[in-house]
């Protein structure tokens, strides 16, 4: 009776009549993730933070990266908590936490409210991820895709948040369902993670005007996503300069992600051109970005093979910058412990052609529990 | 020979739980499958019409629900469960209501022509309209 009768007055509550009290919902995710370089060769002898290379970058946000020879499990576990404040039909407020393992803080990694202005359109103001790649907004959250991590030859700059304000609509057409969205706003990360992979000395990053905006459409077996964004991204330049250097270098983002689901086999594919303008400098680097993937579930089982590059070019000779080029080649093999809890097994290969000692080449194998509640 | 597909029916029967999507009475709305599938995926808040719909489910254990989820939206229960998380950490949606039984869905349709719903079709009612057994 009682289970019954509480939904019902929640419900007639949201239906009927403005709600006199505000409704709360706590969801959460767990990932625990370990790896182990099997084999490697190459990579830079002078890596910054005295690491040791042939390494793999696990996360190029948190710059933490596997060293040869090491198992470890404390690189990308993750643990999030994500509260959901109803204050009405049409507002609240979301807040989500992240404790990795990786870092000794816990992250306020959202937090925003959301007002639904009508049932199409709907305002967020406060701080929430910066959807530049299909799976930025829940990498995070590892139920969520086929991989141990999105490959990180796409994933991860110096920022992954922004402060600001976004407008989305929402709505249908016959059978097509379409998502757009606009967003702007400002981030800066003090000591950045990723600068570690680059620089001894702590560094922040800043990235400003960040102005963007995506449109998502599916049918049936179909989604594609397009986006476009633009910011002016700047680093601290320590011991040198503690300002952030000017004139910023002028960063352009093109999208495109095309995945078709036919319940059992299913393809997933993006494309990234991303592009910085070093105007002080005057040069330019341009990244395209490629990902495909093929999967076919067999019940609670799926082997998913994926590929993936990153390629940049640039207009000025490889002392003044040294173009990254990357290609991973990944095999995972999902199985669902139940809807809510994953297993995933993965091994990577990936073979680093940049032009400079950076990483090496590597094969990973990665283990991953994922679950959310 | 015509005991074949009587016992084929009965085996069915018995293996399947039979789900009825349903409405309010007084709702006329056109509502094909996809339409259905398209509002409990949280892709749209209206009918063709204009009409507001407000989707219920039963709890993801019941054998109703599994029934609904397959068939209907195409996905197993481990397939949804990674859709919505896409959408509940992302602030794009969340998830239809869910009760735990066809009685509570019942009384939540027959009180609210907005909301839709689905049950065993064994249950069915003269307090709601069936409008499709996928």
């Amino acid at each position: 009776m009682f289970k019954g009768f509480l939904p019902i007055v929640v419900l007639s509550l949201m239906t009927s009549q403005p709600a006199l009290a505000f409704e709360y919902k706590f969801n959460g995710f767990v990932s625990l993730v370990g790896a182990r370089i099997i084999s490697g060769s190459g990579g830079s002898d002078e890596f910054p933070m005295g690491r040791e290379c042939p390494c793999f970058v696990a996360d190029y946000n948190s710059g933490a990266l596997y060293e040869d020879g090491k198992t470890v499990f404390d690189h990308e576990s993750r643990a999030g908590l994500q509260l959901n404040l109803s204050f009405s039909d049409q507002l609240s407020l979301i807040t989500q936490v992240v404790a990795r393992s990786y870092s000794e803080d816990i992250n306020l990694e959202w937090v925003y409210l959301s007002w639904d202005l009508t049932s199409d359109w709907t305002v967020q103001v406060g701080r929430k991820r910066i959807p530049i790649y299909y799976y930025s907004e829940f990498q995070d959250v590892g139920i969520a895709y086929m991989w141990a991590r999105p490959p990180q030859t796409l994933y991860g700059w110096e920022a992954s948040n922004y402060n600001g304000a976004s407008v989305r609509y929402t709505s249908s057409f016959g059978d097509w369902s379409l998502r757009a969205s606009v967003y702007g706003g400002n981030e800066e990360v003090k000591d950045a993670g990723y600068n570690t992979i680059y620089f001894d000395e702590d560094q922040d990053s800043r990235w400003k005007n960040i102005l963007g905006g995506d449109i998502e459409v599916s049918r049936d077996w179909f989604t594609g996503r397009l986006i476009v964004m633009t910011s002016e991204n700047s680093n601290t330049n320590r011991p040198d300069d503690p300002a952030y250097y000017s004139p910023p270098m002028e960063q352009t983002i093109i999208g495109l992600a095309l995945n078709a689901d036919f319940g059992d086999w299913f393809l997933l594919s993006e494309i990234n051109l991303n592009q910085r303008d070093f105007v002080g400098d005057d040069f330019l680097v341009k990244a395209p970005a490629y990902q495909f993937g093929v999967g076919y579930r067999f019940g609670k089982w799926t082997p998913f093979f994926s590929w993936s590059r990153y390629w940049e070019s640039v207009n000025t000779d490889p002392d003044t910058y040294a173009p990254e080029r990357f290609i991973d080649t990944s095999f995972t093999l999902r199985y669902d412990l139940n809807s809510s809890m994953a297993l995933k097994f993965q091994y990577d290969d990936l073979s680093d052609e940049s032009k400079s000692d950076f990483v090496g080449d590597t094969q990973l194998i990665t283990i991953a529990f994922d679950m959310v509640f | 020979m015509r005991f074949v597909p009587v016992f084929l029916l009965f085996f069915t029967i018995i293996c399947h739980a039979e789900v009825a999507i349903i409405v309010h009475p007084s709702n006329t709305s056109n509502i094909d499958t996809d339409a259905i599938s398209r509002v409990f995926l949280g892709k749209a808040k209206t009918l063709a019409d204009g009409t507001a719909v407000i989707p219920v489910g039963q709890s993801g254990d019941t054998a109703v629900a599994d029934e609904f989820n397959t068939k209907v939206l195409g996905k197993s229960s481990s397939q949804l469960k990674a859709y919505w998380s896409q959408l509940v950490f992302t602030g794009k949606g969340t998830p239809p209501k869910e009760v735990s039984s066809d009685a509570d869905v019942i009384s939540l349709v027959a009180a609210n022509p907005n909301i839709i719903g689905y049950i065993n079709a064994n249950a069915v009612t003269e307090k709601v309209k069936v409008i499709a057994k996928p």
